[in-house]
């Protein structure tokens, strides 16, 4: 981190010259140099008029062009990079002038139109469907330098809309950013939607739509985990074995594209907390055998199996999570007394303490550069979302919400977003578990579900194409 | 006889014992209000206050604008008085040294007039107005720098979408004796066109800037300020 600079620094450059008087004067050259320091961050304008319907009279158009409409605005308002301008301050028409800017195009619009209410940028668009079948042609504009950012013409399903709503939005934060952003990304989630005794698995886009569900099993199941190639999710379920009609918390591989699942670990006991390796062919989970939980690493493909952690003094060592480069596992343990998060090699060697605040950590979770852990701490009588620097520094707090009683809410287990701008979680502020994310510095947060179920323990994917 | 021990291979890992008190989870801060900090004026008394809670947002989503204190309203009236009160003492050691300025004058004048009479052969060699900066000539000197800086640093901001980024651009000033614009451009690139642009933008919305000091008139003119975008 970069500081203020105290002032300003000046620096001199006497010489003398040939002067034969020097003793009153130097013939002088200097240079005033001046450091401004950091800057304030503001966000950019945006207009964002209605798209323009194309469409030769197709019956669904206009609900078509709704959804890629709000898609998009949903994504760049969250992106936290925009303000929008109001409709009402437009002083064109954008039914009326064309896409691209006059003069060149005769009936264009007027850069003149947008830079006169403030506009940073300005999105035009036109969107046509044809049967089964959408196309957006869509322009980017930059207003005060009266230039184009990028145009694209997005083709595909009228079923795959939000989808190029989607990609849209994460080519705006590349063209600005260099960065994709993580509009194309979905989620995995333990949820009772489907009857209040029973927990599922689900898994849905970022922002809540797409539900889809996993599992049918009919009893709990939880802790769910991607592949990072988001073709596999491990999760656990208290499925009635066959033979012995017991129940334990057994492992189990769900493969998305072929819709099958195998057993995957199930030991006696807690078989939990995935979390796969960044090239996918290892999963690290919690095995506890009877006795207290530890971090086991299991082969995908292989019969290998290693115990990673082990204690000290029967410590619990639990909700392992690999670091995007695959050389670290963040985890909680009470090996301290009372549970804390902790780093260690991937190898179960050089464990690192991270947390000494509070008298309960829980769930790490990392961002994309490896650089930071979420997690959610209890210090009075709730849990709340935190995220500190993988060295311990620089520790925030990104929840603090109350429940309508004027009690604080629980706010747990979170899940970074793939271009670490966002961290996902749940709360229980409206009574239910509802899913939220916040950006990754506190400063907004949005409400994801918006229904009457519980959710659990979400984890977030890398975009999927 | 001979006994084989089998010992578990199971490492167990021991950690040395430290005595941790027990800590309390951070209060949530508005990361807004945070950056960037005002070096100049520090703030009155806000340190013993407890951060500024943020609002519950039960239910509802929080929406994009909040309602940011801007750091420079707060202490506009400290900075004013601090401005205020360096000016008169500047304006004391003037007068001072204008006596002391008045009494050498004399003694100056007819050096300088001996000077020329021997130098007039030597080309190139022209007396520049007094420059060299030393006390009252050194403090008018920080002082106008100082009113320069505050007054890019008031319009100096960036998208956040270029936030966070690490880029870093230098560019020379010109000015003229009414403190207009005589020339600006980027020295050093930030190797980001719209970075570039956004330090510009700074020093166009930030003219007019004060007229410099008579000793400084021809450095600021010809030689510029070196302005550095965060350094």
């Amino acid at each position: 981190m970069k500081k203020n600079f105290l002032n300003t620094t000046l620096i001199f450059v006497f010489f003398a010259g040939l002067s034969f008087i020097a003793k009153s004067a130097f013939a002088e050259d200097s240079q005033i140099y001046i450091k401004i320091g950091e800057a304030k961050t503001k966000k950019s304008l945006l207009a964002f008029p209605p798209f323009q319907n194309a469409s030769l009279g197709s019956a669904n158009a206009n609900t078509v062009g709704a959804e890629l409409f709000n898609v998009i605005s949903n994504d760049l308002s969250v992106s936290s990079y925009f303000q929008f301008i109001s409709q009402n301050a437009f002083l064109e028409d954008s039914s009326k002038v064309g896409l691209r800017p006059a003069p060149a195009e005769p009936n264009g619009f007027k850069f003149q139109s947008w830079s006169s209410i403030g506009a940073d940028f300005l999105i035009r668009g036109s969107y046509s469907v044809i049967g089964k079948d959408v196309e957006l042609e869509i322009y980017l504009y930059h207003v005060p330098k009266a230039g184009l950012v990028f145009a694209k013409k997005y083709k595909g399903t009228v079923a795959a809309a939000r989808r190029i709503a989607h990609t849209f939005s994460n080519d705006v934060l590349k063209n600005l950013t260099d960065k994709t952003g993580m509009f194309l990304s979905r989620v995995v989630v333990s949820s009772d939607r489907s009857n209040k005794t029973y927990k599922e698995i689900y898994t849905m886009d970022w922002d809540g739509a797409h539900l889809e569900k996993v599992t049918d099993h009919k009893t709990i199941s939880l802790s769910p985990a991607w592949a990072p190639d988001g073709r596999r999710i491990a999760y656990t379920s208290y499925v009635q074995r066959a033979r012995t009609k017991m129940r334990n918390a057994d492992m189990f591989l769900y493969d998305v594209t072929a819709g099958t699942r195998k057993l995957f670990s199930y030991r006696l006991g807690i078989n939990s907390g995935a979390s796969f390796s960044p090239d996918g062919k290892f999963v690290f989970l919690t095995i506890s055998q009877g006795n207290s939980p530890d971090i086991y690493k299991i082969a995908t493909d292989s019969d290998f199996v290693k115990k990673i952690t082990n204690g000290p003094n029967s410590a619990m060592n639990v909700e392992p999570a690999v670091s995007p480069d695959g050389k670290q596992v963040a985890f909680s343990s009470d090996r301290s007394g009372r549970p804390m998060i902790y780093v260690m090699d991937i190898d179960g060697s050089n464990i690192r303490r991270i947390t000494f605040a509070g008298v309960f950590n829980s769930s790490p979770s990392w961002s994309s550069d490896g650089k930071k852990l979420a997690f959610a701490g209890q210090s009075g009588d709730n849990f709340d979302i935190f995220v500190v620097s993988t060295d311990g520094s620089n520790m925030i707090r990104l929840t603090t919400a109350k429940k309508a009683n004027g009690r604080a809410a629980n706010n747990e287990d979170p899940s970074f977003s793939p271009d670490g701008r966002f961290v996902m979680y749940t709360s229980n502020r409206s009574g239910k578990n509802q899913i939220f994310i916040s950006t990754a510095d506190g400063s907004e947060e949005r409400r994801v579900t918006n229904d009457s179920y519980n959710y659990f323990k979400p984890k977030w994917s890398a975009n999927l194409d | 006889m001979l006994k084989t021990y089998f010992v578990s291979n199971d490492v167990i890992d021991y950690e040395s014992a430290i005595r941790v008190d027990l800590v309390g989870l951070p209060d949530k801060i508005d990361p807004k209000q945070l950056a960037p900090a005002e070096p100049i004026a520090p703030p009155p008394k806000e340190k013993s206050e407890p951060p500024p809670a943020p609002p519950p947002a039960v239910e509802k989503e929080k929406l994009p604008d909040k309602s940011k204190i801007d750091p420079d309203s707060i202490n506009l009236d400290a900075v004013k008085k601090k401005q205020q009160q360096a000016l008169n003492k500047l304006k004391s050691l003037s007068a001072i040294e204008q006596i002391k300025k008045n009494l050498e004058e004399s003694k100056k004048q007819n050096e300088k007039d001996r000077a020329q009479k021997a130098a007039t052969q030597i080309k190139g060699n022209i007396l520049s107005p007094g420059t060299e900066l030393t006390g009252l000539n050194k403090l008018q000197h920080e002082n106008y720098v100082g009113q320069i800086d505050r007054q890019i640093k008031q319009n100096w901001s960036i998208p956040e979408w270029l936030a966070k980024k690490d880029y870093q651009a230098q560019v020379l000033l010109k000015l003229d004796e009414k403190g207009l614009i005589l020339s600006r451009h980027i020295v050093k690139s930030s190797g980001n066109a719209n970075y570039d642009d956004a330090v510009l933008e700074t020093i166009d919305k930030s003219a007019p800037y004060p007229s410099p000091p008579e000793k400084l008139i021809a450095i600021v003119g010809a030689r510029g300020l070196l302005i550095g975008f965060p350094e």
